[in-house]
């Protein structure tokens, strides 16, 4: 990502109506945010093989793969099914360099680590030459499903935490910004259970 | 999906830290964990909050110095890395070196540099919250309620864990 991702991000949170709450303390929050972000780093350097900088790549990897947003998760939930591993083809496959800019690393490192990467199967090149996550591989291995469970276990801390220094989370019952969004097309638009989220947890 | 939603958290923090260190976010990884060291013993306790409550960063006096073996544990760096780091940020005015160990004085955050941290975190973290909104997690028990009562339920678990599975 590079800075002007940051610039984007602002506007983006503008776009959306996301800001401060009045209730929130944005310090608290940030020393919340930070401890929840070098936790984050230390597992994933830990599932990695203990090498931060590799650490890093595979994130990127991951987040250039994977267009984590309402659309495309409705979208794989309806035609994978809640608990079906997602297709490889789901994917995005990025190069190399695009990876080595985004993080600021030399090129050839980058390469080093995602040539170590494949060889433990995290991550597979696509035909074009481009990597991508080996989504398989990830639900598979006893590995990932333990990161994945302590992921989970992280998350809710942080929530709690969040909870705990006032984070006003009344903002974000998904129903309320579905319905605020009408921009979705219909042909995206998040599946009916989605409105009824106070009443269920998904 | 909760974990690429995490990824994707991760990855603006570590840009945020990037380009607050000139380009290196190892750099910018040493001097937040030490940061977050010398805050965090009192944090959550009155003190902490009263820090908050007046928008006051806690005097340096106050703040738990951290030893350079303890950093490289904690960051998950190698010792002589992490001393090397050390060293450039007492070079660079960041940290200052004790005997019982280092410390990122209260100054330091108060330069225009880190002026717009606070509010980019605070914005990754509503990002975040508002992104796991969007695949389907209910944050209705955190709403309102004991915050320590939070992990006693059985369902909270099994609410995260079916979103991350997609």
């Amino acid at each position: 990502m590079g800075r002007s991702a940051n610039r984007d991000q602002t506007k983006a949170d503008r776009k959306v109506g996301l800001g401060k709450a009045s209730g929130d303390s944005p310090e608290a929050v940030a020393v919340v945010t930070v401890t929840f972000l070098l936790r984050s780093i230390a597992r994933m350097t830990e599932f990695v093989g203990g090498d931060i900088r590799k650490a890093i790549v595979f994130y990127a990897i991951w987040m250039a793969s994977v267009n984590c947003n309402a659309s495309a998760a409705t979208n794989v939930r309806r035609f994978c099914g809640a608990d079906a591993v997602l297709p490889v083809d789901v994917f995005r496959p990025v190069s190399v360099m695009a990876i080595s800019a985004s993080v600021n690393f030399p090129y050839e490192s980058v390469r080093r680590y995602v040539e170590n990467l494949k060889l433990r199967g995290l991550c597979s090149r696509a035909a074009s030459g481009r990597i991508r996550i080996d989504g398989m591989a990830l639900e598979q291995e006893q590995e990932s499903r333990a990161l994945r469970d302590s992921n989970l276990d992280h998350t809710l801390a942080f929530l709690t935490e969040l909870q705990s220094v006032g984070f006003d989370f009344g903002r974000f019952t998904p129903g309320l910004i579905l319905s605020r969004n009408p921009s979705y097309p219909k042909s995206i638009r998040a599946p009916d259970e989605w409105s009824c989220a106070p009443a269920r947890n998904l | 999906m909760v974990m690429r939603a995490c990824a994707e958290f991760v990855m603006r923090g570590v840009d945020m830290m990037s380009e607050h260190y000139g380009g290196d976010f190892l750099l910018g990884l040493v001097h937040v964990t030490i940061w977050r060291e010398n805050v965090r013993p009192f944090f959550n306790k009155a003190e902490g909050r009263g820090y908050i409550a007046r928008h006051e960063r806690a005097p340096n006096e106050r703040r738990h110095p951290i030893s350079v073996r303890r950093l490289s544990a904690s960051v998950g760096l190698p010792f002589e890395t992490t001393r090397r780091y050390v060293s450039k940020l007492q070079r660079l005015g960041m940290v200052q070196l004790g005997k019982k160990g280092v410390i990122a004085p209260r100054e330091v955050f108060m330069h225009p540099r880190y002026a717009d941290a606070v509010p980019r975190h605070y914005n990754n973290t509503v990002r975040l919250i508002h992104m796991l909104s969007r695949l389907g997690v209910s944050f209705t028990e955190y709403c309102s309620g004991d915050p320590s009562a939070e992990f006693r339920g059985s369902d909270h678990s099994g609410a995260v864990s079916a979103a991350q599975r997609r």
